[in-house]
């Protein structure tokens, strides 16, 4: 079951691809996040 | 540009780097999600029992709550309509920002059609300049999406390089709408940026 519509996002921090700590509450208040998960690299996104 | 895109696997960073380069640079984060593994796609239950995640798109808003949700069939691209409406709805100038990243350029030989003409920001690099990395950092920190076209690869923007260097082939070197500037210049960036 996946989180809903409504719910408040599971904050994360995570490495880039370039190595660079990306945390997802950075964007709050700032900008909306469209997050795009998908199953492997070489993958269509 | 009110809209950030975040890729995300269970992908290593350096599996994710080379898939970046491959596809000629990509202009938002990747992010691995890879140790300890798929725990945020546990977090947002689309991890698979396969070791995978699910494709899925959630929309964020700023306030931090999910406001679309679109788990889809692994064999299948997401709706785009339907993330466009809803992203339209949260910000109206949103859409424009979500276009579609950079394709890998065509190998149509000769002078090259910059796969980048229609990007803002775009950074003429090689995979191994330090000042490059620093730039990226720089970017990344102020919210600038970039496009990333590695030199020692695409000898045809390294010929661009050397035009704008006096002859060599400087990394980074940035076009910023339509300005060149030689070199990682924090200041000149910041002011072409509208930073300062």
């Amino acid at each position: 079951m996946s989180i809903i519509k409504g719910q408040v996002a599971p904050d994360f921090s995570l490495k880039n691809q370039d190595g660079v700590e990306i945390r997802l509450s950075d964007y709050r208040a700032k900008r909306n996040v469209v997050l795009v998960f998908f199953p492997l690299a070489w993958t269509p996104i | 540009m009110q809209t950030q895109v975040l890729g995300l696997s269970v992908d290593s960073v350096p599996c994710l780097k080379a898939w970046a380069d491959s596809l000629g640079g990509i202009t938002y984060p990747l992010l691995s999600d890879f140790h300890p593994h798929g725990r945020i796609a546990q977090a947002y239950g689309v991890f698979r029992p396969d070791g995978t995640s699910e494709r899925a798109i959630f929309v964020i808003d700023k306030q931090g709550v999910v406001r679309y949700v679109d788990v889809h069939d692994i064999d299948k691209q997401p709706d785009n309509d339907e993330l466009f409406r809803v992203l339209a709805e949260l910000e109206p100038q949103a859409v424009e920002a979500m276009a579609p990243p950079a394709a890998a350029p065509e190998a149509t030989g000769g002078t090259e059609p910059s796969p980048a003409s229609a990007a803002e920001v775009v950074m003429y690099c090689t995979p191994w300049c330090p000042a490059c990395r620093r730039a990226k950092e720089y970017f990344y920190e102020r919210g600038v999406a970039f496009v990333e076209i590695d030199i020692s690869r695409d000898r045809g923007a390294a010929a661009k390089v050397r035009g704008w260097a006096r002859g060599y082939e400087t990394t980074p070197t940035f076009e910023v709408r339509g300005q060149v500037i030689v070199d990682f210049d924090r200041s000149q960036l910041d002011r072409v940026l509208g930073f300062k």
